[in-house]
């Protein structure tokens, strides 16, 4: 699944105003970095998933993003189980080093807080079209030109992708077998055939696409409007309502229980 | 001068242009008046500065592409080169060939309010013409969907709508059909010609397609090495055959026939017309007492495939569903191909031409049935394993050239096979000669033109040497010349003894060249036989939105004078007229 990838549905969260999805995320990122409480993050990571649900935004999206969360999750673990300097609780040693319990916890809560913050990403990609969320950023009084950017980026990544799998295929066909080369044979010899031509064919489509923008006007010197009405009505208004109180909440409830993983009686320097 | 009262709303005077870092100038002295209300057609051979010609029209040349120019272009009455382009394209709308570079929003709806975001158009204005615009490219149905999910056809109208939201008087396209198929194309061209004939708007348009130019044109110029080498009504161009076969440029083929008749019937300006032919034909027909015949309207029996050879590659019962998808993309697909044959696959988009043949290179395995190729069911082997055996020429060249030079991008497929150098080196040198290309072994691909790239593309899965050649589409993006040198190659390696498969969207290149025609749709094959005879199961054909080769249709037009139906080039029909007409 692309994270970035607009999913055309007609949900409650699709009908939200842009700019109040864009708060949405923001506050849910607040509040994941005003704390590091263990259980505070799993409930902003839950609360995400229930709006993917109410999104019809497919789980099995999770399950690529449990993967690499997973893999950094395990990295930070160990390395902080062994390097934490506030450590208190030795769990185990290996060669004489000890691994300490609240390094593993400090790791753990690390991870899920990557978790927490990319959960929510897919809330205002997934459900909202490119231009209408240009038309936001664009009321955030954004410079045109960066907005521009970002919406081209995000027009680009599929077209990326189509064009990379046009010359896999096409060099497979001349017996180009990159899966079965070593790694070293791989940066040597295996990614030259693919990676030459992709570039120069995205080079030649930017060109065409930099002719066709400037034949609809680009840049005039007039103030650009939008199609778009983001102005915010009751809903959206309410929704970031629930959703300030929300976090305002988990702030607090975060300040309470400490640090890592506070309510289990696993509490740092900081904890209550 | 105000703009209303401009009545040539593009003129361009004595213009040579250089592009940026390069000494051969793509136009050389080109003068030309675009009239108000006016279908202008550009033609010329790949390479003739069409595109160069297009982009000039709205100022993109010198604004943004830079490079040199002398003389004047104007926008309605506006020096391009004193104006910016935001304020030329309000006059000249653009479509350009590759509809995809040309998109970059997410639906139709805010694809089509771009321009007019761009330059401030109040909210209602803009709903109002985008509202418009839609209307007339007929996509109002389709304001939500994400441009990727449209068909080619659909993709380029929306890029037409995209222009005409800024009320543009004239509109160029830069062969906007070239990447299309027949159903694609003649959406696209009824599109303009609803805007040229309804709405006054003023089309300028380059393309290889005579017969479209031949039909809507007023005015056609003819560019070749960037220069206008001829000018003037259909009839007064394309009756230089001489000229356009010097440029390579296709003739309508029924004015071929009229021209190699020129002495029967007396005249120096040939029809353009399939019509208008087979009307001067049946009149001097009957001057020469021809009996004309009732014509059997009856429809004829429904060819069978050639039993020919030992079979080399089979489909059993095959069916295929891409994953997600609720419609089966090859449905029950059985067929037979003998060793040795050249068989011409033809349907529109989405029939399943491309899926079928991906699975005889094992890019993708049937849902079920099964393909047999060489005797072997290839449902075991990788797409690398296949290689050895079956070449597939997929549609871009550039989608794979990567090499510094030539000779180096051919040996890269028979060096992946393992063999000795001196082996890879011989292979190379046979793969060079068989495709024309020993004279430009040691340069850099990307300094071929088109055509060649094209052509070293092909060159690059013969140097493996494999039993199976298939070219996907060859004449995409390709002039007349290209297009006839890449059927060459497959009809010599044909001829060597390899079976060839051709998949195309151009009748006259099947006519020529294939012995067996298959033409699929909705996953399906419709018809399966020798060539002449499915041309001749025309309401079959018309079904998919297929036409028989203009050649053809004027044979089947003049059946009551006793011509066969089953004719497929120009001058069988003139040796079989020649007779008739005692000429």
């Amino acid at each position: 699944m692309n994270a970035l990838m607009f999913l055309n549905l007609d949900t409650p969260i699709h009908k939200l105003n842009p700019l109040a999805k864009l708060f949405i995320v923001a506050c849910l990122w607040t509040a994941s970095f005003a704390s590091s409480n263990l259980v505070v993050m799993l409930i902003i990571v839950a609360f995400s998933l229930i709006l993917w649900r109410l999104a019809r935004i497919p789980l099995s999206g999770m399950k690529i993003l449990l993967g690499v969360v997973a893999t950094v999750g395990i990295m930070m673990i160990v390395i902080q189980g062994f390097f934490y300097i506030a450590g208190q609780t030795v769990l185990f040693t290996v060669f004489g080093k000890p691994f300490m319990a609240e390094g593993a916890i400090y790791g753990l809560t690390m991870a899920v807080k990557v978790l927490s913050v990319a959960t929510a990403i897919p809330v205002l990609t997934m459900t909202t079209p490119v231009s209408p969320l240009m038309a936001a950023l664009a009321a955030l009084r954004l410079p045109y030109k960066f907005i521009f950017v970002f919406g081209t980026a995000m027009r680009l990544t599929p077209l990326v992708q189509e064009v990379f799998e046009e010359i896999r295929d096409a060099q497979r066909l001349r017996g180009h077998n990159i899966q079965q080369m070593n790694v070293i044979k791989k940066i040597t010899k295996g990614y030259f055939p693919i990676f030459v031509p992709l570039l120069l064919s995205l080079l030649r489509k930017t060109g065409d696409m930099d002719v066709a923008i400037e034949s609809r006007a680009f840049g005039a010197p007039v103030k650009r409007t939008y199609l778009d009405d983001v102005r915010l009505k009751g809903p959206d208004l309410l929704a970031m309502a629930i959703i300030f109180a929300f976090s305002a909440g988990l702030i607090a409830l975060s300040i309470y229980f400490g640090w890592g993983a506070g309510l289990t009686g696993w509490g740092g320097p900081f904890s209550h | 001068m105000s703009q209303e009262a401009v009545q040539v709303p593009i003129s361009v005077r004595n213009v040579t242009y250089t592009y940026p870092e390069q000494d051969t100038s793509a136009l050389r002295d080109v003068s030309l008046e675009v009239e108000k209300g006016e279908y202008l057609v550009i033609m010329g051979p790949n390479g003739a500065g069409k595109t160069t010609l297009c982009v000039l029209l709205n100022g993109v040349i010198p604004n943004v592409l830079g490079g040199k120019m002398r003389g004047v272009v104007e926008v309605m009455g506006l020096d391009t080169r004193r104006h910016h382009v935001y304020e030329l394209a309000q006059h000249v709308g653009m479509v350009l060939q590759d509809p995809e570079a040309q998109l970059f929003t997410s639906n139709v709806r805010s694809e089509v309010a771009f321009a007019a975001e761009n330059l401030g158009a109040p909210r209602q204005e803009m709903i109002e013409r985008i509202e418009w615009a839609l209307e007339v490219v007929r996509l109002q149905e389709f304001v939500k969907r994400p441009p990727s999910q449209l068909s080619g056809g659909q993709k380029q109208r929306l890029v037409i709508a995209a222009g005409l939201v800024m009320r543009p008087s004239v509109l160029v396209l830069d062969e906007p059909t070239s990447q299309l198929d027949p159903i694609g194309a003649q959406e696209v061209f009824s599109v303009l010609r609803d805007l040229n004939q309804d709405l006054g708007m003023t089309v300028v348009i380059s393309t290889h397609k005579s017969e479209h130019a031949a039909r809507y044109a007023d005015r056609i110029f003819m560019l070749d090495q960037g220069q206008i080498v001829a000018q003037g009504a259909p009839v007064e161009v394309f009756s230089q055959v001489e000229l356009l076969d010097r440029i390579y440029v296709q003739v309508p083929a029924v004015t071929r026939v009229e021209w190699d008749l020129q002495g029967a019937l007396g005249k120096d300006r040939f029809s353009v017309l399939l019509e208008d032919t087979q009307a001067s034909l049946s009149n001097l027909l009957d001057e020469r007492g021809v009996v004309r015949h009732k014509v059997d309207d009856s429809r004829p029996p429904a060819p069978t495939p050639p039993m020919t050879g030992e079979p080399h590659i089979v489909f059993k019962d095959v069916s295929f569903q891409y994953p997600g998808t609720d419609q089966k993309a090859l449905d029950g697909i059985s067929i037979n191909v003998g060793k040795g044959e050249f068989v011409g696959i033809v349907g529109q988009n989405g029939a399943g031409k491309t899926t079928l043949v991906k699975q005889i290179v094992g890019l993708l395995k049937p849902t079920s049935g099964q393909v047999i190729v060489g005797g072997k069911d290839i449902a075991g082997e990788s797409v690398e394993d296949m290689a050895r055996t079956v070449g597939l020429a997929l549609q871009n060249p550039d989608a794979q050239l990567f090499a510094m030079t030539a000779a180096e991008e051919v040996a890269f497929g028979s060096t992946n096979l393992g063999l000795s150098q001196e082996e890879v080196a011989e292979r190379v040198n046979r793969a060079l000669a068989a495709t024309g290309l020993e004279a430009f072994q040691d340069v850099y691909p990307f300094n071929l033109s088109f055509g060649d790239r094209r052509k070293l593309s092909v060159a690059a899965v013969v140097s493996m040497e494999p039993e199976v050649l298939i070219f996907d589409e060859p004449t995409t993006g390709q002039d007349f010349k290209g297009r006839r040198e890449l059927a060459d190659i497959a009809k010599r390696l044909n001829e060597m003894g390899r079976t060839v498969l051709m998949v195309t969207h151009d009748m006259d290149l099947i006519a020529e060249y294939t012995q067996r025609l298959i033409v699929m749709g909705s996953g399906k094959v419709l018809l399966d036989g020798p060539t002449a005879e499915v041309f001749q199961q025309v309401e079959t054909l018309a079904e998919t939105f297929i036409a028989p080769p203009q050649v053809t249709q004027l044979a089947q037009g003049l059946a009551g004078y006793g011509v066969p139906g089953n004719i497929l080039i120009a001058d069988e029909l003139y040796q079989v007229l020649k007779g008739k007409l005692g000429v």
